[in-house]
């Protein structure tokens, strides 16, 4: 899983859509990028630092695009916080092109929402699609940009 | 918004500002803008362009509107209002929120402030404690899923006939709590599963629930009518929605919608205005879904002032009844309806439309409108009126309107010192997060003042009281 420092590779943008929240993560590779795009997201409804690693969920997404691919496992993301209440600070992704389709699997840690140990943030409602991007920067990473409905 | 921009705009009537179809395009109507002077220079560069977007949707009737507290949000500006030919139109998630039914609802009671304000923490606190807020908060009410469908289907009703409510609730609700196409065939079990525990909660963002005083009362006969009698008296108002069951049917709908619009030869210019035909399988299947959710939204609003009424008893040592807890209304502002309105004032024809309001009210002639302010700075009361059909569609304004960032927000002040400010200042604050509260901060709203000063100049709706708050649980 990946180490702490790496979650700094993610940051809220203060100028775009004014009602929600826009961040961009960073990854010098598409599993990189994922799980970054997922501390950002996370780190948005809680402070990952309060959180401990107690439960692992697997996931296991495909998509016919890259893009939805990341729209897919951030919307499960959200889903998990409603569904089963769990917040994560770990991620492990991989993400890889299976024929036509492309595939993610990965193992989330964390653990379900305690008021009184966590340092809960904004609920994430929704991903949306409204400037929503991946692009590969002159420096050869990837950079994504995400518009979350809260 | 850019100056150069600016200049295109032309009062054509009072209050109302028109960016003809001839700017840009692709624009199949022009863009007509709710607002003051002073707003239309202060809206959001991103609002306009959004709402330019919603111009050049497939069957869009008469204008592409943003009302006066618009600011930029995701497909449709918040604060946008669209109606679309039922044969020949569109529906589309992005027009109405993933938030399906957030709004906003009123209670009154026969308190004072002087009554009131000396427990003002006990009530808070109370509230706080049995009203779940915050991050992916469960509800007390455990539900199976035969139940939650009926609840799909009944809306409101469904709480008062658990007793959850009086009888008379549902006539002071737009649609009595019920919109009668609701299908719970249409929503997938993603949706079920995330919503189920969640009745009766609050959610986070924006949603807040207040105990206010009446501020101020312009206008006292459509005050009395609406339960408003003195300044001084004490209301309790309710902002929030469908929770994660309505967001689970906005994504999904908007993950089909984005797949068919190929087959249904629409192209977009943002990836969120996806939609399909209303006459479409998948239009009508998302209305019908997005119904289920707007009905649960009543349901929920309904459960929490329900809470109210009893928290209210218990601290005051009198029945709700006693304390006169009347609901003075319940009103979406993020939602699509199926109404019927003059499309031609020349030839009177009347068409059947599918009004999308997002972060819209609807505001139908002697209709209350409930316009949530920020906690800080308050909110009012108005009531619709018969220029609102013929230059809105019958919508006005939801709120008072973002002009900051929840992250530019949070850089400017720390949540706990904005809980202390505002204490100073009267208002007693419970919330389940402190940067949360910070991203809420009045200073990153618009005046809502000058919001209602745009809406009376353009007669869409006229005011009829104002209120503080007293008292305040945000999640």
């Amino acid at each position: 899983m990946q180490s702490a420092k790496l979650r700094k590779k993610f940051r809220f943008l203060p100028d775009i859509a004014t009602a929600d929240l826009a961040f961009e993560a960073f990854g010098k590779t598409y599993n990189e990028l994922f799980e970054n795009a997922g501390y950002a997201i996370e780190s948005a409804m809680v402070e990952l630092d309060t959180l401990k690693t107690r439960e692992v969920k697997e996931i296991n997404l495909k998509n016919d695009n890259l893009v939805n691919l990341l729209s897919s496992f951030l919307e499960e993301l959200v889903f998990l916080k409603d569904s089963e209440q769990l917040l994560f600070n770990s991620a492990v992704c991989n993400v890889q092109k299976n024929g036509r389709l492309w595939v993610l699997t990965g193992k989330l840690g964390g653990e379900k929402i305690n008021r009184n140990e966590h340092k809960l943030e904004v609920d994430v409602k929704a991903v949306t699609k409204h400037l929503f991007k991946i692009e590969k920067l002159p420096n050869k990473t990837f950079r994504c940009q995400v518009i979350l409905d809260v | 918004m850019d100056a150069k921009l600016v200049r295109h705009f032309t009062e054509i009537e009072r209050g109302i500002w028109e960016l003809p179809k001839s700017f840009r395009k692709g624009m199949k109507v022009p863009l007509r803008v709710i607002a003051t002077e002073k707003l239309l220079k202060e809206m959001d560069d991103g609002a306009v362009e959004q709402g330019i977007n919603v111009a050049s949707l497939p069957g869009i009737i008469t204008a592409s509107y943003m009302m006066p507290d618009a600011h930029w949000g995701y497909g449709f500006p918040i604060g946008g209002v669209a109606a679309f030919d039922i044969k020949d139109g569109i529906i589309s998630p992005g027009g109405i929120g993933f938030d399906i039914n957030c709004g906003m609802r009123l209670l009154t009671t026969n308190l004072t402030e002087k009554e009131v304000k000396p427990r003002i923490e006990q009530v808070v606190n109370d509230l706080f404690d049995v009203i779940p807020a915050g991050v992916g908060s469960s509800g007390s009410i455990r539900l199976n899923k035969k139940e939650f469908k009926e609840i799909m289907v009944k809306g409101a009703a469904w709480a008062v006939d658990a007793g959850l409510g009086w009888q008379e609730d549902l006539h002071q609700i737009e649609e009595e709590g019920r919109i009668v196409d609701a299908n719970p065939e249409s929503v997938s079990d993603r949706a079920i599963v995330r919503g189920i525990n969640q009745l009766g909660t609050l959610g986070s963002g924006n949603h807040y629930l207040e105990v206010q005083k009446v501020e101020m009362i312009f206008d006292e006969t459509a005050a009395s009518e609406f339960g408003i009698m003195q300044v001084g008296q004490i209301g309790v108002m309710i902002h929030c929605g469908s929770r994660g069951f309505g967001h689970q049917i906005g994504t999904d709908y908007l993950n089909m919608f984005e797949s068919v619009m190929k087959r249904y030869k629409i192209e977009v210019p943002d990836r969120q205005l996806a939609c399909a035909p209303i006459s479409s399988p998948e239009g009508k299947r998302y209305f019908s879904a997005m119904a289920c959710a707007a009905n649960n939204a009543f349901c929920n609003r309904q459960v929490i002032a329900h809470k109210v009424r009893e928290v209210f008893s218990h601290v005051f040592d009198k029945s709700a009844e006693k304390l006169e807890m009347d609901l003075v209304y319940d009103v979406a502002h993020n939602i699509a309806k199926i109404e019927k309105h003059v499309t031609s004032n020349r030839k009177l024809v009347t068409k059947e439309l599918m009004v999308h309001r997002k972060g819209a009210t609807r505001a139908f002639p002697g209709q209350p409108v409930i316009l949530g302010g920020s906690m800080e700075t308050g909110s009012y009361l108005l009531t619709g009126t018969e220029t609102a059909m013929q230059k809105t569609f019958g919508s006005t304004a939801h709120g008072s309107g973002r002009t900051m960032s929840r992250t530019k927000a949070k850089h400017q002040v720390r949540g706990d010192e904005l809980r202390k400010k505002m204490k100073e200042h009267g208002i007693y604050v419970k919330t389940a997060s402190y940067s949360g509260l910070a991203e809420e901060a009045g200073f990153a709203y618009k005046d809502i003042n000058e919001v209602v000063t745009a809406l009376s100049t353009a007669d869409i709706s006229q005011p009829v009281a104002s209120f503080k708050p007293l008292g305040n649980i945000k999640g």
